[in-house]
């Protein structure tokens, strides 16, 4: 049955239409609104000012640094803990209850929207949640004052670990599916050859499965980088997250400011961009 | 060159489960190759999973070099194990594959690369160093296999299933190969295989694995030849099963008394013979003649298969001449001759 | 097994340690136990502040347990019951449009190979590496011009831009393990071309297609930023109102709106779950 080229066509078509039209053009009017032309509201004075505008808000370099460290830390240590994980969970209790637990609760937590793990978050970690409570309980604390500030703190780390307990399942999951397609096979091949089950994972299995990891930690990386809810309900005050800090620019009374809302996103997006085809360049340049 | 015992050796999958190998013991001669057969779930696969260590056993032991090697990681066992599929490793070119054992214990480059030289060059695949796996035809990725393998220097080699996945001539060559360099390398090497006709043709000895349980080891002339039980003739293609008992050295049956070469023990009810030892259409008088009435006539390109019914509705398989299907029909009358040194007593 | 390893070890030898499962277990046990501590900790609070009445500092329990929130989150007209609904409407509707776009074009780059396949696929995973704060802004000026910002149609529009990838992504690889030689097989048996797709191609990839269904509807459920962005606080989901909630600092009725945001999903994981085992069963 060869399949036309039309009909392929006509089964794409709405598809990079909407996507088109919505992302693409969405990019497009958005790349224009910063730099002064907005064709909807008939506005054409192109100028830089929105790029000037951003590049002197007071504490921007705090900001970007603050970013891009939840982005890479949340994307470490979720890589991290959820290869670790799957790999214990795969080779020694995939049969048992605790580990039918775990595998359950990877599925079930990869359905709890960001926001509800912000707020958990929230509630466990600052300096009147659970953890304050139980350790004041245990006499380690004597007043809310006395525990360490893990959320609305400059470092983000309630932050991080929002984005580290929603996307530690992530990894599980997908790591676990890697590890199902590359068998155990070529692992133990490794391990009656000589190698210890460190080199067999670190020669054999992790080498395979690495493109798929790549993946998964450019999603995570990125959505870490451009989402709003987690770092709004968790970060602290000052600095803001650069997806903070846009939307409130672009929601503020001061409709002039929107232009410089929209660069500041975009300039994280083309951040996302660039990293899409650096991470392409390296999977093809592995694949060879 | 390494000894191996393997003693009472028992795994059960699942507890409560039957066991898949139950109480199994075999001896492997240093520098030997010993063929492991038995049909497809008989535990055999199980066996060398076992002593490569990617099963643990529930009980028995097994001693390489007269000291015990289940409570050893697999990769302290010098024990490898080579499969169906040739597995080699997709992320490594020729050359990284087999000189991966090396590598992994950390061997400088130099004798590495020198190392699979000479390991390609025992496996006629000189200059394949940097082919890609998936460049290679399914004979020389089991070549690339078995010289990563051997590279090593395991002191005892797992062969399972290494040829079925092959079309039919590579696999006479592959054997012919793994001959060659199992006895170059004087590795003391268990090839696991359901094709009787392999086992015999490439091992120095054949052990037939039945149920999870060792019934028979020997020569293959003599596993072939002289099998031990109904299911091991039954197995080896010794499908004519004569029931009777002996007197001296007689063995009476309903269609007749015949004469044995061999003495059977006092408990043995039964003679097995192959259809290939026995001669359609015997003069009149000559040593233990049958008459009988053919059943069946099957023409099979280097034989034909005659079916015999003799005495007492017992029939009988005859690997006659091909040319027989020209002068034998179904329903003719014939004699059949059953050669004393072609019957062999079974004990159970 | 004692008895056997005494007969069957020389004299001499070690009674070798054999490495059975249980020891191995039992060192990936406490890992994996606080692994599970872990997964579940966060959901605590959640659910106790959504039944607590005064919980103070350093109480490490609610004093009082009280429905109260519960009560008033499903009166007659409350927040909770519009907010259900708008993210139920607009989650459902944002899934069964990116279903009807997507799942062809699933189809087409899981089967074929065409010219161009490279680009859509690229189109396709944008969405998911660029931040859709910035597409979104671009999109508000047009939006406003069409009337759409503060509808929920605009949303179920916007929302197609995160919908869409899973869709077209799941499907793909759904299509990608079907195997043709099957409808091959039915053509060659004399179904036409809608009798095969309608009692064999169909049959064979729901279980996928259902997956990627729910998916497209947790994705959906979870926005927050984009239908802020664009509801412009007038259309208000599940993840608005614990937003709001927080922000008011109502601690019981943002625990109730925290329990209803995460309920669906499980649901959902209930519900694919059966289907992908009937699936895989057959």
């Amino acid at each position: 049955m060869p399949v036309r080229a039309a009909s392929v066509r006509r089964m794409v078509a709405p598809t990079v239409a909407v996507l088109g039209l919505l992302f693409g053009g969405g990019l497009l009017l958005a790349v224009l609104q910063t730099i002064g032309v907005s064709p909807f509201v008939g506005r054409f004075d192109v100028s830089l000012a929105a790029y000037r505008q951003v590049a002197g808000l007071p504490g921007l370099w705090a900001s970007i640094v603050l970013t891009v460290w939840v982005a890479t830390a949340s994307t470490v240590l979720s890589l991290g803990i959820g290869v670790s994980a799957a790999v214990a969970l795969r080779r020694l209790a995939a049969d048992t209850v605790l580990g039918r637990a775990t595998l359950f609760l990877f599925q079930a937590n990869l359905t709890v929207p960001h926001v509800v793990a912000a707020v958990g978050a929230v509630w466990l970690l600052s300096q009147s949640g659970l953890l304050a409570r139980a350790a004041f309980g245990l006499g380690l604390i004597s007043g809310p004052q006395d525990f360490p500030a893990l959320v609305y703190d400059r470092a983000a780390i309630g932050t991080i670990l929002a984005y580290v307990w929603k996307e530690v399942p992530f990894v599980g999951v997908v790591t676990l599916s890697l590890l199902a397609s590359v068998g155990d096979r070529p692992g133990q091949t490794a391990r009656s050859l000589g190698a210890t089950r460190w080199q067999a994972f670190r020669h054999v299995t992790l080498p395979q499965i690495r493109p798929g990891l790549i993946a998964c930690g450019t999603i995570i990386f990125a959505f870490a980088l451009g989402t709003y809810e987690v770092p709004a309900l968790t970060g602290a005050s000052q600095p803001k997250l650069l997806p903070v800090l846009a939307y409130e620019m672009f929601t503020s009374h001061t409709l002039a400011d929107r232009p410089a809302a929209v660069a500041l996103s975009l300039t994280t997006a083309a951040a996302g961009l660039g990293m899409i085809l650096a991470w392409r360049s390296l999977l093809t340049g592995a694949r060879r | 060159m390494s000894t191996v015992a393997i003693r009472s050796l028992t795994k059960r999958y699942g507890p409560g489960g039957a066991p898949a190998v139950d109480g199994f013991s075999l001896d492997l001669a240093p520098g030997s190759l010993t063929a492991l057969v038995g049909p497809s779930g008989c535990g055999k696969s199980t066996v060398l999973k076992c002593l490569a260590g990617l099963v643990d056993a529930d009980g028995g032991d097994v001693l390489i070099d007269g000291s015990s090697v289940l409570g050893l990681q697999p990769e302290r066992r010098g024990v490898v194990l080579m499969g169906q599929d040739h597995l080699l490793f997709p992320h490594l070119d020729v050359a990284g594959n087999v000189g991966f054992g090396l590598r992994m214990r950390g061997e400088p480059a130099g004798n590495i690369a020198r190392r699979v030289e000479e390991m390609l060059a025992l496996v006629r695949l000189e200059g394949f160093g940097p082919r890609r796996p998936h460049a290679l035809s399914g004979g020389q990725a089991q070549r690339v296999a078995l010289a990563r393998a051997l590279i090593v220097k395991p002191r005892v080699l797992l062969l399972d299933e290494p040829l079925t996945s092959l079309d039919p001539e590579l696999r006479e060559e592959m054997r012919g190969l793994i001959r060659t360099v199992q006895r170059a390398t004087a590795t003391t090497t268990l090839f696991v295989t359901h094709d009787r006709e392999e086992a015999v043709s490439v091992a120095d000895g054949v052990a037939l694995m039945l149920g999870g349980r060792l019934v028979q080891h020997g020569a293959p002339d003599a596993v072939f030849e002289r099998p031990a039980t109904r299911a091991a003739a039954a197995f080896f293609g010794a499908s004519n099963i004569l029931e009777g008992r002996f007197e001296g050295d007689r063995f009476v049956t309903a269609a007749g008394t015949l004469r044995l070469a061999a003495i059977g023990e006092g408990s043995a009810t039964a003679v097995a013979a192959r259809p290939e030892a026995l001669i359609l259409g015997a003069r009149p008088g000559a040593e233990n003649g049958l008459d009988g009435l053919v059943r069946s006539v099957g023409y099979r390109g280097t034989h034909t298969l005659v079916e015999v019914e003799i005495g007492g509705g017992v029939m009988l398989t005859v690997a006659a001449p091909a040319a027989s299907h020209r002068s034998v029909a179904v329903g003719d009358r014939v004699r059949i001759a059953l050669p004393a040194e072609a019957l062999w007593p079974l004990s159970g | 097994m004692t008895a056997i390893w005494s007969i069957a070890t020389p004299v001499g030898d070690k009674p070798a340690t054999v490495p059975s499962a249980a020891p191995t277990k039992r060192r990936a046990g406490l890992p994996l136990l606080l692994l599970v501590a872990w997964l579940v900790v966060p959901l605590v609070p959640v659910v106790l502040w959504s039944v607590a009445r005064g919980w103070f500092f350093p109480a490490l329990l609610p004093a009082e347990i009280s429905l109260a929130a519960w009560a008033r989150a499903f009166a007659n007209g409350s927040d909770v019951w519009r907010a259900l609904g708008t993210s139920v409407g607009v989650s459902a509707a944002a899934a069964a449009l990116g279903m009807l776009i997507g799942v062809p074009a699933g189809r087409a780059l899981g089967m074929h190979a065409f010219p161009g396949k490279r680009w859509v696929e690229m189109l396709v995973l944008a969405p998911i590496l660029v931040p859709g704060l910035g597409v979104a802004m671009g999109l508000h000026a047009v939006m406003i011009r069409l009337g759409l910002t503060g509808t929920a149609g605009g949303v179920v529009l916007v929302f197609l831009v995160p919908v869409l990838p899973y869709v077209v992504l799941i499907s793909a690889s759904v299509f990608a393990t079907h195997d043709r030689a099957f409808e091959a097989q039915a053509r060659g048996l004399g179904a036409s071309s809608w009798q095969t797709l309608r009692h064999v191609t169909l049959p064979m990839v729901a279980p996928g297609l259902s997956v990627a269904a729910a998916f497209a509807f947790l994705v959906a459920w979870s926005q927050y930023g984009l239908t802020l962005l664009v509801g412009g606080g007038r259309v208000i989901t599940m993840p608005l109102l614990l937003g709001q909630s927080i922000a008011a600092g109502r601690n019981d009725l943002a625990g109730v709106a925290a329990v209803l945001t995460i309920l669906p999903g499980l649901a959902v994981l209930v519900l694919t779950s059966t289907l992908l085992g009937r699936g895989g069963r057959r």
